[in-house]
């Protein structure tokens, strides 16, 4: 073994602290060795000294100045755990819990006893569909302000009274003089009769409307007809 | 009846100071001051801050008195705590440098006694210790001084124990190559005789 590895081995070799084998190899080499010897013995001397390094020592009183502050802590403890009253919850169900119950009976009992005075101040709607009243039909949502707020709500229902009123306003147009030639109305009868199987998206829309308006013509007569050659 | 081990004895000391027993604490701090302080004194180099570390070492462990694992030991865990309050001290003097005159002039008297001859293997030894880096002082303190296994000293540093086989040697190595000229120098002065550094 040489003298570089041996020197590694050293300060452990000497604290007793290395196997067997390679111990047994130290040795071997130590007593050839002058110079690894030399250094062995100054392990030796330090292992020695390290113990005896001289002694650091707290200074007087530092058990009481210590014993002092472990009372301060043992006072902190007790304020915090013994003396101090228990933190509350937050949210205490039994407590609350009747005091729930009662407001829900008395929520209850008041909409029960309020309910027939509601019902009677209810706004009273077009009764729609009786036969005494169909003036919803054509009916502008300007004056009324329960349609107003429904109709603001609800575009398409403005939209199919509007188109109501369209068809209203044809259907009085369309006399037995009228002629379904006539280019001012031909588009918008056809569009009206229930015959026409047109396929056009006014149809459709047409079919979707409520209430439904049929419209039925009556075929012009020959008088009529030759009236309206002469238109 | 069998011979109370030191672990033992911890541990009946621990279980009183966990009761409230404040004469417990007391006998506690009386068994493990001088250790923790030729440790930290070590690391510290000034007795008034190690002092301060020992301390609050003792009020931590009086805090945490009720979480003491007993499938360890008390001293593993006391030296563990002094350490780490050690290492933070050093790191906060990294921030700020502070300079002290009474140490300044302690040291001027240390400089002059080092000129000299070393007398005595020990005094020599301190000093150099303290110049070694922290982490292999740390190990060399722990082992050499303390004499404690290399399995504590692990358990203490939190690193694997072939780490401290290495920082170990690797400090005594260190201090070899500080010392052993001084020592030569020394005895050649004397006459050429290589006298025995342990009696130095």
């Amino acid at each position: 073994m040489r003298c570089r590895k041996v020197r590694s081995f050293l300060s452990v070799y000497c604290r007793d602290e290395l196997s067997g084998r390679r111990r047994r190899q130290v040795s071997e080499h130590l007593l050839a060795c002058p110079g690894c010897r030399r250094q062995e013995a100054f392990y030796r001397g330090m292992n020695a000294a390290a113990p005896e390094l001289p002694s650091l020592a707290v200074s007087d009183g530092f058990n009481k100045r210590l014993l002092k502050r472990v009372a301060h802590e043992r006072f902190a403890e007790t304020r915090t755990k013994a003396y101090l009253p228990k933190a509350a919850p937050l949210f205490m169900w039994r407590k609350v819990a009747p005091a729930v119950a009662t407001a829900c009976v008395a929520l209850v009992a008041v909409f029960i006893t309020l309910s027939p005075v509601l019902e009677e101040t209810t706004p009273q709607y077009a009764n729609a569909g009786s036969g005494l009243d169909n003036s919803y039909l054509t009916v502008q949502p300007d004056g009324n302000p329960n349609m107003t707020a429904r109709l603001k709500e609800d575009w398409s229902l403005t939209d199919h009274l509007a188109q109501t009123e369209r068809i209203s306003h044809i259907t009085n147009s369309v006399t037995p003089a009228a002629s379904f030639s006539h280019p001012d109305y031909a588009d918008g009868l056809s569009m009206l009769t229930s015959s026409d199987s047109r396929p056009t998206p006014f149809v459709a829309n047409y079919f979707r409307m409520r209430p439904m308006v049929r419209v039925y013509v009556v075929p012009p007569s020959s008088a009529d007809k030759e009236g309206s050659n002469a238109f | 009846m069998a011979k109370q081990t030191e672990k033992d004895i911890d541990f009946d000391l621990i279980k009183a100071i966990q009761n409230g027993d404040v004469v417990a604490f007391n006998n506690m701090v009386d068994r493990y001051k001088d250790r923790l302080m030729n440790v930290i004194g070590r690391m510290l180099s000034s007795n008034e801050e190690a002092e301060d570390i020992v301390q609050e070492t003792f009020i931590r462990v009086y805090q945490h008195r009720q979480s003491f694992n007993f499938q360890h030991c008390f001293s593993t865990w006391i030296y563990t705590i002094a350490l780490n309050l050690a290492r933070n001290e050093l790191r906060k003097r990294k921030k700020f440098k502070f300079y002290d005159i009474f140490e300044m002039q302690g040291n001027e008297a240390e400089f002059a006694v080092e000129a000299k001859l070393p007398s005595r293997l020990p005094q020599v030894l301190e000093a150099a210790v303290k110049a070694l880096p922290e982490k292999y002082r740390t190990a060399f303190l722990l082992r050499d001084v303390q004499e404690m296994s290399y399995d504590e000293v692990a358990k203490i540093l939190s690193v694997p124990l072939g780490t401290v086989k290495s920082r170990v040697n690797r400090a005594r190595m260190i201090l070899r190559e500080k010392l052993q000229p001084r020592m030569e120098e020394h005895n050649a002065l004397s006459k050429g005789t290589l006298l025995p550094v342990s009696l130095l």
